[in-house]
């Protein structure tokens, strides 16, 4: 029996794996432990390098920070490593290290197979509820954002807001749609500004028809998008992700979120753009019906012209700039004469028609910053500032000529005119009026035209 | 023209050290992933006589500003880049000479490609301009290698941050550095350390390559698995008019494993 001292039984049998490597990483003595977890005999690994029993991650961890780590500070302690044993499979160690007098390394492994089981476990739910944490504070975030904007703009810049946050883009833009169809930055940044052909909005409206994300790199410098690619170099950008905002399949704009490096646009991150595109979408629809219901609040609906409502505030606003800038402010009051016959020989439908034909022709009729509404029945105003009564005079005679051309709809016999009345308020010379005051003085040389015989123009002056 | 405010911040955001003969040659030493300004320890004092060094942390590592680190900025090298510039404004350098190692010598690339007036030279230790695998393109690593690396960047979580008593005794073989450079051991906020190192080996900054305009020279140690030399040579290929130098040191760490021949190589590079 051979006898073995017991600080050496010790060494070899200890319930930790127990190496000596040099400065370089290769393994110079160790004990029975290591090599009985890890499957090899000790002859295979005396000689070996350490970093040949790391799968790649682990290597890329050890290499640029456990080394660094232990050369500069001379101890490393509770490292978690995963081994790769003969078989492949791997053990999970804790490993301390020190660096001893002579440069050699002296390194004692741990078993941690199950505490790092129960970490693994552990951080993958940690890590779910990360993402999941991170969606529902931008979702609410944003939502709330949302629900308290009172214009398109505002709800833009939430979007972007909360877009740039949610994936760390580099640069974020919102645009939306205008009247003409072209695409309008109104939100966040347009970083490729300036370097794509004006109009050049290819991968929006790709991404708005085909009603998904789409992204667009650099390195896509052949097809389509080639003058995009071209532009992202140029801005020192990797990427763009395009994603429509659609409400019921009518398109809105896109959101577009601009990336520095190469991304990988994996499910959640698709999900949360598609869940935040579709509540700003959502919000913009909203908002844009409450404008229309402002609108239509204030307007006459038959004809499009401001309403009565609209009309008083209209004149009231013009009668303080005629004050503030002391320049001249003409009140056109129209009645049409020969309205009441065609309502009544010919139905509402007929009288409709000729309302609305007349305020096409009104409106045409006055200049271009003038403004012209419905007072009520068959009686229009005009509000044209700057105006004194030689211009006035010539605005309304344009009027009743227009009114009095033949109307789609009414026979022959049937003649439509217009009794006009003007008022002037000219500030430097009277008192300032209501507007009531000064539309009821309008009124009044309205009636002087009617009763002077109808189709003609009349002036009272305050 | 004097340095604007913005300029003069960047030092303090960067922890910027500057060292030695302050009519040198400016040198600058830019450091890797997973460390700091201390990596270049044992190489930095050798040029203190006849070079102004020039030593800085980049922002999440080190002394740095912690609360400059902005995730949209940082979410790509240009953003280190950016910082690199602003920190060579500052100090007015001329005809510097940038030390990049490892994922930093793709930063000066960058940098130097976005404004290459301040640079006289490009020193890429181990540079790699992609770690991914891709195409006909070996960039030694997959993807799972690197959410491997995640995960064992969150298995050791509280390694990063976690301040270890100085344990070096008597370090009288060290060239002095400055007291402020010592006891920081590569420190670094875990949670920016996790997207740094995305940011690092998710990058691809291959096309860059050819836009290169300034001298370079790349310097390719033995048996390095975070950038393999078929890696070093593609650089060296890619960037034209580059010089490409093999070293005796072996890993990805030659100015901790191989301080004396890096200083020594550097140095040849300089005359």
């Amino acid at each position: 029996m051979t006898l073995v001292a017991p600080f050496e039984q010790l060494y070899r049998q200890a319930p930790c794996g127990l190496f000596v490597m040099t400065e370089d990483g290769v393994l110079t003595e160790v004990n029975d432990t290591l090599p009985g977890w890890l499957g090899y005999t000790r002859e295979r690994m005396l000689g070996s390098a350490f970093a040949e029993y790391l799968d790649p991650g682990n290597r890329l961890f050890y290499e640029t920070r456990h080394v660094p780590l232990l050369r500069l500070q001379g101890e490393v302690r509770e490292v978690s490593l995963g081994l790769t044993r003969a078989d492949g499979a791997q053990v999970a160690v804790l490993l301390n290290s020190v660096v001893a007098s002579d440069g050699s390394v002296h390194v004692a492994v741990f078993d941690a197979s199950e505490r790092a089981e129960y970490e693994k476990e552990l951080l993958g739910a940690r890590r779910i509820a990360e993402t999941s944490e991170i969606r529902v504070r931008v979702l609410q975030a944003s939502s709330s954002a949302f629900v308290t904007s009172t214009t398109e703009e505002q709800i833009a810049s939430a979007l972007a807001a909360s877009a740039s946050e949610a994936f760390s883009a580099t640069a974020t833009g919102v645009f939306l749609l205008n009247d003409e169809g072209e695409f309008v930055l109104t939100a966040g940044t347009q970083p490729l500004d300036g370097l794509l052909p004006r109009g050049e909005a290819s991968a929006s409206r790709a991404a708005l028809q085909s009603e998904t994300t789409l992204t667009v790199s650099v390195r896509d410098d052949e097809g389509p998008y080639a003058l995009v690619a071209e532009a992202l170099r140029e801005r020192r950008l990797d990427s763009v992700s395009v994603i429509p905002l659609l409400r019921e399949g009518s398109p809105i704009g896109v959101l577009a979120c601009f990336f520095a490096r190469s991304r990988e646009f994996d499910l959640p991150f698709t999900d949360l753009q598609a869940a935040l595109s579709r509540l700003a979408a959502q919000a913009i629809v909203r908002v844009r019906l409450q404008r229309e219901l402002e609108r239509m609040a204030l307007h006459d609906q038959l004809t499009g012209l401001a309403n009565r409502k609209l009309l008083l505030e209209t004149v009231s606003g013009a009668i303080e700039r005629a004050v503030i800038l002391q320049k001249p402010l003409s009140v056109i009051f129209l009645d049409l004469d020969g309205f009441k016959t065609i309502n009544d020989q010919y139905g509402h439908g007929a009288g409709d028609s000729v309302l609305e034909q007349v305020a096409a022709r009104i409106r045409t009729a006055v200049r271009q910053p003038d403004a012209v509404g419905r007072y009520g029945g068959d009686e229009f105003v005009a509000v044209c500032e700057d105006a004194d009564a030689e211009a006035a005079a010539s605005i309304a005679d344009r009027i009743r000529e227009r009114v009095a051309a033949p109307l789609d709809g009414v026979p022959p016999g049937s003649l439509v005119t217009a009794s006009v009345g003007v008022a002037v308020f000219t500030p430097s010379s009277m008192a300032q009026p209501t507007n009531d005051e000064l539309l009821s003085i309008a009124d009044d040389a309205m009636y002087l035209s009617k009763s002077a015989g109808k189709d003609r123009v009349s002036f009272l002056a305050r | 023209m004097p340095p604007t405010p913005t300029a003069t911040a960047a030092l303090t955001r960067n922890n910027v050290h500057v060292l030695g003969n302050p009519d040198g040659r400016p040198l600058v030493f830019s450091h890797g992933f997973g460390c700091s300004q201390e990596v270049w320890h044992n190489v930095a004092p050798r040029f203190l006589d006849d070079y102004k060094v020039v030593l800085f942390d980049h922002v999440g590592a080190g002394g740095s500003d912690l609360s400059a680190y902005d995730v949209n900025k940082y979410d790509s090298l240009h953003g280190y880049a950016d910082d690199i510039l602003e920190i060579m404004d500052a100090l007015e350098l001329a005809d510097a000479v940038f030390i990049g190692h490892s994922v930093s010598a793709m930063m000066g690339v960058l940098a130097s490609i976005q404004n290459p007036t301040r640079f006289g030279k490009l020193i890429l230790v181990g540079p790699s301009p992609r770690y991914v695998d891709a195409d006909s393109y070996t960039g030694g690593f997959t993807q799972p290698d690197i959410t491997g690396l995640l995960d064992s960047l969150d298995a050791n979580y509280l390694g990063w941050s976690a301040t270890m008593a100085p344990i070096i005794a008597g370090n009288a073989d060290r060239p002095e550095v400055g007291e402020e450079l010592t006891g920081l051991f590569c420190k670094s906020d875990p949670t920016i350390a996790r997207h740094f190192a995305r940011v690092t080996f998710l990058s691809d900054n291959r096309q860059d390559l050819k836009r290169v305009t300034v001298p370079t020279v790349v310097l390719q140690s033995r048996q390095d698995v975070i950038a393999p030399t078929a890696v070093g040579e593609y650089v060296h290929e890619q960037i034209p008019g580059s010089t490409l130098v093999m070293l005796e040191s072996t890993g990805h760490l030659p100015s901790l494993s191989g301080p004396d021949e890096l200083a020594a190589v550097i140095r040849a590079q300089l005359s």
